[in-house]
C-alpha cells in the first residue's frame, strides 16, 4: 500500500519567516560571520524558539561534522547573497537588506519574544570562536533524543525538526499583506522593476513641473 | 464595474507574452475580467512605506501589481506617492495595472553562481 510521505517543505509563509528573522539574527550579530557559524547560531535560536513552543524558524537540521547543518538555511544564505542582501565575504545585511528589517521593524515589535531568543543567542555565542561554538554545540544535548549528545549522534541524523503547527503555543504573527510586501523585497529584480513602475507612471508630472 | 488601465509598459508586456507565450497572456486576461468585477477578491493589499495600498492578484504563473484608483484618491498620503501624470483623465473606477511579474517558487529563485 502507498503511504504518503510526511516529510513537506517549507510553506511561503515559513520561506519568508525563515527569511526575515535570519537577516535579522544576522543584522544583530553585527560582526563578520562564517556560514558554518550562521549555521550555529541559526539552530540554538530555532532550538531556544521550540522549546517554548513558539514557531518562529523553520529549518530541520540534521548533524554534520561540524554540528548542525540545514539545506534550506544554506540555500537562503546564498539566495541572500545572489539578491545583494548580504555582503558575500562578511555576511552582513547591505543596504537593502538593511533597508528590509527598517521597513519592516514592526514585525519586530509584534514578536518580540521571538527577537529576544535571536538576541539572547547572539549575545552569548555570537562573540565566541567558529572552533569553540563548534565544541559548545557538540556537547550539547540532541533536542530530538535527549538521551545523547549531539556529539553522540549518528552523523545525518535529524537533530532539530521545525515544529508543526499542531504542536505550536505562539507562532511568529504574519499578515498575508505582510508576506505579499516581503516577497517583493526579498526579490530585488521585482523590487526594482516595480519601483521603476510607479516612477514611471509620474514621469509627465516631472516634466510638466 | 471597475475598468482595467495598463500603462504602457504592461501593454508591452503583454505583447510580447501573447506571441511567446499564450496561455500566461490568456490567464492575465482571465484575471483582468475578475479584478474589473472585483478588484479586492482574492487580492492583497501591499503594506509598506514604498508599495503602501498596491494590490497584488496572481495568475498561475504570474503576480499582478495595480492600484484602485478610488483607493489613491481618497487617501491624500497614497495620491501623494503614487502621482500618476494621467490622473485625471483616468475613469473614477480605475485599476491602474503598473506590472505583471512571474511567479516563482521559493527555492527555483536560488540560482548556482
Amino acid at each position: 500500500m502507498f503511504v504518503k510521505s510526511s516529510r513537506r517543505g517549507r510553506t511561503l509563509e515559513e520561506v519568508f519567516t525563515d527569511k526575515f528573522l535570519l537577516l535579522y539574527l544576522l543584522s544583530d550579530a553585527n560582526r563578520r560571520m562564517g556560514v558554518t557559524k550562521i549555521h550555529k547560531l541559526t539552530f540554538l535560536s530555532e532550538r531556544d524558539m521550540k522549546l517554548q513552543g513558539e514557531k518562529g524558524f523553520n529549518f530541520n537540521f540534521i548533524k554534520l561534522e561540524w554540528g548542525p547543518y540545514s539545506s534550506d538555511l544554506k540555500k537562503d544564505i546564498e539566495e541572500f547573497k545572489d539578491c545583494g542582501i548580504i555582503n558575500v565575504s562578511t555576511h552582513m545585511p547591505t543596504k537593502h537588506g538593511r533597508l528590509i528589517l527598517e521597513n519592516f521593524q514592526h514585525i519586530l515589535e509584534k514578536n518580540q519574544s521571538i527577537v529576544r531568543k535571536i538576541q539572547h543567542v547572539n549575545s552569548e555565542y555570537a562573540h565566541i570562536d567558529r572552533d569553540r561554538l563548534v565544541k559548545i554545540v557538540h556537547s550539547m544535548i540532541n533536542p530530538e533524543r535527549p538521551w545523547m549528545t549531539i556529539h553522540n549522534t549518528p552523523s545525518r541524523s535529524y537533530i532539530l525538526k521545525r515544529l508543526k503547527i499542531a504542536h505550536e503555543n505562539r507562532a511568529i504573527q504574519l499578515t498575508d499583506s505582510e508576506i505579499a510586501s516581503l516577497e517583493i523585497y526579498f526579490e530585488p529584480e521585482l523590487f526594482a522593476s516595480l519601483r521603476s513602475a510607479l516612477e514611471e507612471a509620474k514621469v509627465k508630472v516631472a516634466a510638466i513641473n | 464595474m471597475y475598468e482595467v488601465i495598463s500603462e504602457p509598459r504592461v501593454e508591452k508586456q503583454l505583447r510580447k507574452l501573447q506571441r511567446r507565450a499564450k496561455v500566461r497572456h490568456e490567464n492575465i486576461l482571465e484575471k483582468f475580467k475578475e479584478l474589473e468585477v472585483d478588484p479586492r477578491n482574492e487580492t492583497v493589499e501591499l503594506i509598506d512605506p514604498v508599495f503602501n495600498k498596491l494590490r497584488r492578484a496572481r495568475t498561475d504563473d504570474d503576480r499582478i501589481f495595480f492600484q484602485i484608483c478610488e483607493d489613491c484618491r481618497d487617501d491624500p498620503l497614497i495620491n501623494q506617492l503614487r502621482q500618476c501624470s494621467d490622473c485625471e483623465s483616468t475613469p473614477e473606477n480605475g485599476i491602474k495595472i503598473f506590472e505583471i511579474h512571474p511567479r516563482r517558487t521559493a527555492y527555483n529563485r536560488h540560482r548556482r553562481r
